[in-house]
């Protein structure tokens, strides 16, 4: 499937998420303006902590550093010994970011982010690539992940019944 | 029977798991069409003011 068929999921949502792979899932959104300004807005501190927050998730950012080049490291501090940090893989303004996800037991999962401008709007496509199935599922990604394993319990439960 | 009901119970949250990621973006992308548009309004604006 192409994630940047733009308008499969228009009836629900703006935001597509697809899982590409065992270890992938991928987020598309596009945005009504060029792709410097979406990159600005996520590569500037001051700019990305006014959106990467949810308000529904009850939480705060205490701190925020970033230092948004290839190399470069982040940290998100929740407070309360809550912690998001990692790395830069590669930075190239205003067309990708990359980093790492050093945190948590799925620790080691890359996010690359690119942005493509297309008649002055901008299609960002998010993919999140996790070392492992197992790194995936720790990280609560799990279950889009037990798709699989739920349709090979549905291929049993229908072999027992043919037999 | 038993495996039917695992199996459904699993279904139930791989959709709800979806369900939540997506809401996840949802919710961050609509702030930053937000931050984007302020963006996009300075710019129009510096570009008066450099012109005028």
């Amino acid at each position: 499937m192409d994630a940047t068929n733009e308008g499969e999921h228009v009836a629900t949502s703006r935001t597509t998420v697809e899982r590409r792979s065992d270890c992938e899932v991928v987020v598309t959104r596009w945005f009504d303006a060029p792709a410097h300004l979406v990159f600005e807005a996520w590569s500037k501190p001051e700019l990305f902590t006014r959106w990467w927050v949810p308000r529904s998730m009850d939480m705060h950012l205490h701190g925020c550093d970033m230092d948004v080049r290839t190399g470069g490291s982040y940290r998100l501090d929740f407070g309360g010994g809550m912690e998001f940090f990692g790395r830069y893989v590669e930075v190239t303004p205003p067309e990708l970011i990359s980093w790492t996800n050093e945190e948590g037991a799925g620790g080691g999962s890359v996010t690359t982010v690119t942005f493509d401008e297309d008649d002055g709007r901008t299609l960002v496509v998010l993919t999140e690539r996790y070392p492992s199935k197992e790194a995936l599922d720790a990280e609560g990604t799990g279950a889009a992940e037990a798709t699989h394993e739920t349709f090979a319990q549905l291929d049993e439960v229908l072999a027992s019944l043919v037999a | 029977m038993r495996r039917c009901r695992v199996g459904t119970r699993r279904l139930d949250e791989v959709a709800a798991w979806i369900d939540q990621y997506q809401r996840l973006w949802d919710e961050r992308f609509d702030e930053l069409d937000k931050v984007i548009d302020e963006l996009k309004q300075k710019e129009k604006a510096d570009g008066r003011n450099e012109r005028g």
